[in-house]
């Protein structure tokens, strides 16, 4: 087993983190011991990131100790290994929408103690306008919005030179139109803002979705 | 001298102009205890923290206090100014100022406090009274159990019909079938004139007592789910047409809860454009329609209304936009004042159905 990326390892074709709450065995299937330590299978079927370094992303921006905004957390799957990679001093900000899925988040939070649920709208930022300025901004919600709403949190949240990453799906910003084209539109608007590292397609994981890594221009 | 104030998850404090922090007031470190009083102030109320900062800068001489909500307290000149210096300072430094005032020992003790504060603050907005997502959750079910019902029953008649097929063949509606498999069972103890007489002459296969005995349990099961779908469907027509008069009174208390599990709530189905309501239900037909251009659906679940199964083949398209667009005000009515005013909706619409208002026909 290889350490792909800080908190991160990869064994074949398998990823995995390092669980921070021994025990904890949610949204996994696959756990694996090692001394004390336990390693959690990060499906990438079931997390779009996880399927991003899957398909080739290169580098992947998430450290120890960092503070993060994820919008459109639902049930808090992703949300549990990013919580693994930064680890207990470091905090992830979950905002969903749905109540009930932030039932289910609720319940991840109280076990982990470095994940925030928000219950609130990421298209109005001013709602959670309190949260401190993070490192990473992560956005994975279905909205005909989403490069606009990725632009106002991260100027909003984000500190100079952040990174940020984005999973834009193609059927929830127009169920007719090419995806292509549809990327292309979004990361015109995105483009403005953002220096975009890196693209990829996050097929067969995940169809007609488009997996960006970008950093926060001057 | 003018002051910043603003309240965060850690407590109250007050900024002066060089952005100095001048007073501040901790919360003790109780996330259930924060919780609360920040739903108190979020809501714009003054909680005791921030009275006894105001105190504390009127004693220090301040006689202007701009704030992010509207406030009123004597002795001092409150401004409100949403984007004040201390709320930028409190979100950029307040991880900083929770160590540095030992409000928690370290960066993890922090994390856990705001994640447990947050969490009693989205439990307190989950817990909220919802009816109509209990009366989504309740359509669900009576849909639900139609479907599989029709399966079951279907199961159910195929079974039978094998030992007594005349049965099968002469009582259609399946609740009255499993009543009488379960109840009578036996060919020669059917009650029903009409069938009794193929008794003897049925063209049905014998049963032994065991093989009646399975069925027999099988179709009570079955007649016991259609009385638990008419409870849960009763509860709705009672329960809609108390929330959600007008629109229970205009497309009935069923398709009424069906259109607010389409839209995701009252809200939302309030926010909706006669349009949109007329289609709820029939998005596969609409996306097939915008995709290949195949014919545009003219109903969604409102399909099921009397007015629109009587009509005329031709008319029910404009049948549709005209209960749909009846259907709009009666949400909007529901949601924004919550007055029962379906028999002004009623009329209007039985006057706009008339035959003789249809344009160039």
């Amino acid at each position: 087993m290889k350490e792909i990326s800080a908190g991160i390892w990869k064994d074949g074709k398998r990823l995995f983190t390092k669980s921070m709450v021994r025990g904890y065995h949610d949204y996994t299937k696959n756990v694996f011991k090692k001394g004390k330590t336990e390693y959690r299978e990060w499906d990438p079927n079931k997390s779009k990131p996880a399927a991003a370094i899957m398909k080739g992303l290169k580098e992947f921006p998430l450290r120890k100790d960092d503070k993060v905004l994820y919008l459109g957390a639902a049930s808090g799957a992703t949300c549990s290994f990013f919580s693994d990679i930064i680890g207990e001093n470091g905090v992830i900000y979950a905002v969903e929408i749905s109540e009930r899925s932030a039932r289910d988040l609720n319940v991840t939070a109280e076990k982990r103690g470095n994940i925030v649920p928000i219950l609130a709208d990421a298209r109005k930022p001013e709602a959670y306008e309190w949260v401190e300025p993070v490192d990473v901004v992560f956005e994975d919600v279905a909205s005909d919005e989403q490069g606009p709403i990725m632009i106002r949190n991260a100027d909003t949240f984000l500190k100079p030179a952040g990174h940020a990453m984005i999973a834009i799906k193609a059927r929830s910003i127009d169920v007719v139109k090419d995806p292509k084209q549809v990327y292309r539109e979004q990361l015109s608007l995105l483009e403005k803002h953002f220096e975009i590292l890196q693209k990829v397609t996050l097929d067969p994981y995940e169809k007609d979705h488009l997996f960006a890594l970008m950093q926060l221009k001057k | 001298m003018k002051a910043y104030v603003s309240t965060g998850i850690i407590g109250v404090f007050a900024f002066d102009e060089k952005k100095k922090m001048v007073h501040y007031n901790l919360f003790s470190a109780d996330p259930e205890f924060i919780a609360g009083r920040l739903k108190e102030s979020r809501k714009g109320g003054l909680i005791p923290e921030e009275e006894s900062l105001i105190r504390d800068l009127i004693r220090s001489g301040y006689k202007e206090i701009a704030w992010d909500k509207r406030i009123d307290f004597p002795g001092v000149k409150c401004l409100y100014e949403p984007d004040n210096v201390a709320k930028t300072m409190l979100q950029k430094s307040g991880r900083k100022l929770a160590l540095d005032l030992h409000l928690v020992k370290d960066q993890s003790e922090l994390n856990r406090l705001i994640s447990q504060v947050n969490i009693h603050l989205t439990k307190h907005e989950i817990r909220k009274e919802k009816k109509d997502v209990i009366l989504m959750r309740a359509i669900g079910v009576v849909d639900e159990l139609d479907k599989t019902l029709n399966t079951l029953s279907e199961h159910m008649r195929e079974w039978y019909g094998l030992y007594f097929p005349e049965a099968e063949h002469l009582i259609r509606d399946h609740e009255q079938l499993a009543a009488a498999i379960s109840k009578e069972g036996k060919r020669e103890a059917v009650t029903d004139k009409k069938v009794a007489k193929y008794a003897r002459i049925t063209a049905g296969m014998p049963f032994s007592d065991e093989d009646l005995k399975a069925v027999q349990g099988y179709a009570k099961n079955v007649q016991s789910l259609y009385k638990v779908r008419d409870t849960v469907s009763a509860y709705i027509k009672k329960a809609a047409k108390s929330f959600i008069p007008n629109l229970s009174a205009v497309a009935g208390p069923l398709i009424a809860c069906r259109l607010l599990a389409h839209a995701g709530g009252l809200e939302k189905l309030a926010r909706l454009p006669t349009s949109t309501i007329q289609l709820l239900g029939a998005e596969k037909a609409l996306f097939r329609h915008l995709k290949t251009r195949d014919r545009p659906p003219k109903f969604g679940v409102i399909f099921a209304h009397p007015s629109i199964q009587e009509a005329d083949r031709k008319e029910r398209g404009r049948v549709a936009r005209i209960l749909a667009s009846k259907l709009m005000m009666a949400a909007r009515a529901d949601f924004y004042t919550g007055k029962d005013m379906s028999d002004k909706l009623l009329s209007d619409m039985k006057a706009k159905l008339k035959p003789g208002k249809v344009k160039g026909k």
